[in-house]
């Protein structure tokens, strides 16, 4: 991902800020300018909640080659209490102790390794609490 | 209008071969079949996910077109591993338009000339970069998270999930165009490396070179099949923003439309070409398609059911497992494998008595979704 596309994204990815449909309110993660659901364009922007839990998770043994330094890692995804489901990884636990409906919290972490040329990616990935 | 002409390459590693001479091969094979001239081709439509990723080639229409000395319309379709089905649809519709009286439309992917790495990194552009790519997810890993959420729904597990792989494996080793035409079983699943919990090697469809290509016409021959309706319908990319990932939202639509301007219901369909891009993919499209209750089609394999000669053929060309999955091909591979059962000439794997037959071709996780259905009472 080019430089700028991580710039227009560091806000959501950093801070979990994503956005409420002011009409239906339904929640848009990262940050949306128009809802899907009611067609609506009066959208806000909502930090969600830094907690949740599993909604499904997977450990991946064969990855692309960006993410091949952490490999194997836990994709999921996650319900944000109060917000979204939202998808990121489950870090600092063992893979084997996870399961679906489980409490994580979220941490800042490096997100994959620097392609030549372009910046580290960070942003939001989560813990068994 | 009908289906008159079909060309298949074998699935497999072609590394002898270039996209175009493997979608030249198909073209030319179903255009001779046909019987119609090269000169009688009024477009050409082309289904292709990866070459510019992978062969840094765009511009596939006029590349296809031009080397098989047309100058007619052509350009290329895109709809991640449904862009083979999206292709035959949109020949469909070209014919309904009324402007053209024959199409060719050809499917046609090449992947084993790259490293698996960059094969994957490749696929994993059907997710959503943003939402889904950006923090690792790979393709097997988004079937993976739609399976754990099936498993903790639902009660099957890895065992059913297998005796799907072992069903198309049973099928693919009677087709002689399969990538990997070699019966397995369930310790050959359950015991075979895990790519993304809980899917393991063998429960995903291999990476494969090959192409197809049909002729569609608006004028019948003997032998031809008869296109009864091909939707298409589409949905959320991000798993993350659908209602639920245990069906695919899409395919019940497309199906629906399919269904309804076909004129049929599900009991008079005789067989299924579903997009079993990994086994778990099977169990939720045989209930998205209406064949079974939400939650019910995991044993349906296991208890021989969905094999040639049961009473719901699934897969008989072997699926994408099996047969293989070069991603642009497989959709117009799926028509092909109707066409011939409709015609009985699928040897090994002949479906007894058949006469309407349904393709299901999905791209990414569940964002595109094609029904066709084929008739050979024409």
């Amino acid at each position: 991902m080019s430089i700028i596309q991580n710039w227009r994204l560091y806000e959501s990815r950093y801070n979990l800020v994503g956005s409420v449909c002011r009409t239906c309110g339904k929640q848009y993660f990262p940050k949306s300018s128009f809802c899907s659901k009611c067609g609506s364009d009066k959208l806000t922007d909502e930090t969600f909640s830094k907690e949740g839990t599993v909604y499904s998770f997977s450990k991946v043994n064969v990855s692309p080659y960006l993410f091949q330094k952490q490999t194997p890692y836990v994709v999921a995804l996650i319900k944000l209490k109060n917000g979204p489901l939202i998808t990121s990884q489950i870090v600092d636990s063992e893979a084997e102790k996870i399961k679906i409906g489980q409490k994580v919290k979220a941490v800042f972490r490096k997100i994959s390794d620097e392609k030549k040329g372009e910046i580290i990616s960070y942003g939001i990935k989560f813990r068994l609490l | 209008m009908y289906i008159i002409g079909t060309g298949l390459t074998k699935f497999g590693e072609h590394f002898e071969k270039s996209l175009l001479d493997l979608a030249l091969e198909a073209s030319v094979e179903a255009v001779k079949e046909s019987g119609l001239e090269l000169s009688q081709i009024d477009a050409v439509v082309v289904g292709n996910m990866l070459s510019d990723t992978l062969s840094s080639q765009g511009h596939l229409g006029a590349l296809l077109s031009s080397s098989l000395g047309l100058n007619v319309e052509a350009f290329r379709v895109e709809a991640a591993c449904a862009s083979g089905g999206v292709a035959f649809k949109k020949g469909v519709d070209m014919l309904k338009a009324g402007q053209y009286q024959n199409i060719l439309v050809v499917g046609a992917e090449k992947m084993c000339d790259h490293k698996s790495s960059e094969v994957v990194a490749g696929l994993t552009n059907a997710a959503h970069a943003e939402k889904e790519s950006f923090y690792g997810l790979t393709f097997p890993s988004v079937y993976a998270l739609m399976t754990q959420r099936y498993f903790y729904q639902y009660s099957i597990a890895s065992k059913e999930l297998a005796a799907v792989a072992v069903k198309n494996h049973y099928h693919g080793a009677r087709n002689n165009k399969a990538h990997f035409p070699k019966e397995i079983t369930i310790d050959t699943v359950l015991k075979s490396s895990v790519v993304a919990e809980p899917l393991t090697l063998f429960d995903c469809s291999p990476i494969s070179d090959g192409a197809a290509a049909v002729v569609l016409s608006l004028e019948a021959k003997p032998e031809a099949v008869k296109v009864l309706s091909s939707e298409i319908a589409t949905d959320s990319v991000a798993l993350q923003d659908r209602q639920k990932i245990t069906s695919i939202k899409a395919t019940k639509i497309a199906a629906k439309k399919a269904y309804k301007n076909a004129d049929v219901t599900i009991k008079d369909i005789d067989m299924l070409e579903v997009h079993d891009c990994f086994t778990i993919a099977e169990v939720i499209a045989l209930e998205d398609l209406g064949f079974y209750k939400e939650g019910q089609a995991g044993q349906a394999a296991k208890l021989g059911h969905t094999y040639y000669n049961a009473k719901l053929p699934v897969n008989t060309s072997g699926g994408l497992k099996s047969a293989g999955h070069p991603v642009g091909a497989t959709g117009v591979k799926q028509v092909i494998e109707i066409v011939h059962q409709l015609q009985g000439r699928a040897e090994g794997r002949q479906v007894n008595k058949a006469q309407l037959g349904l393709t299901h071709n999905v791209g990414g996780s569940g964002a595109t979704a094609v029904v066709s259905i084929l008739s050979s009472n024409i």
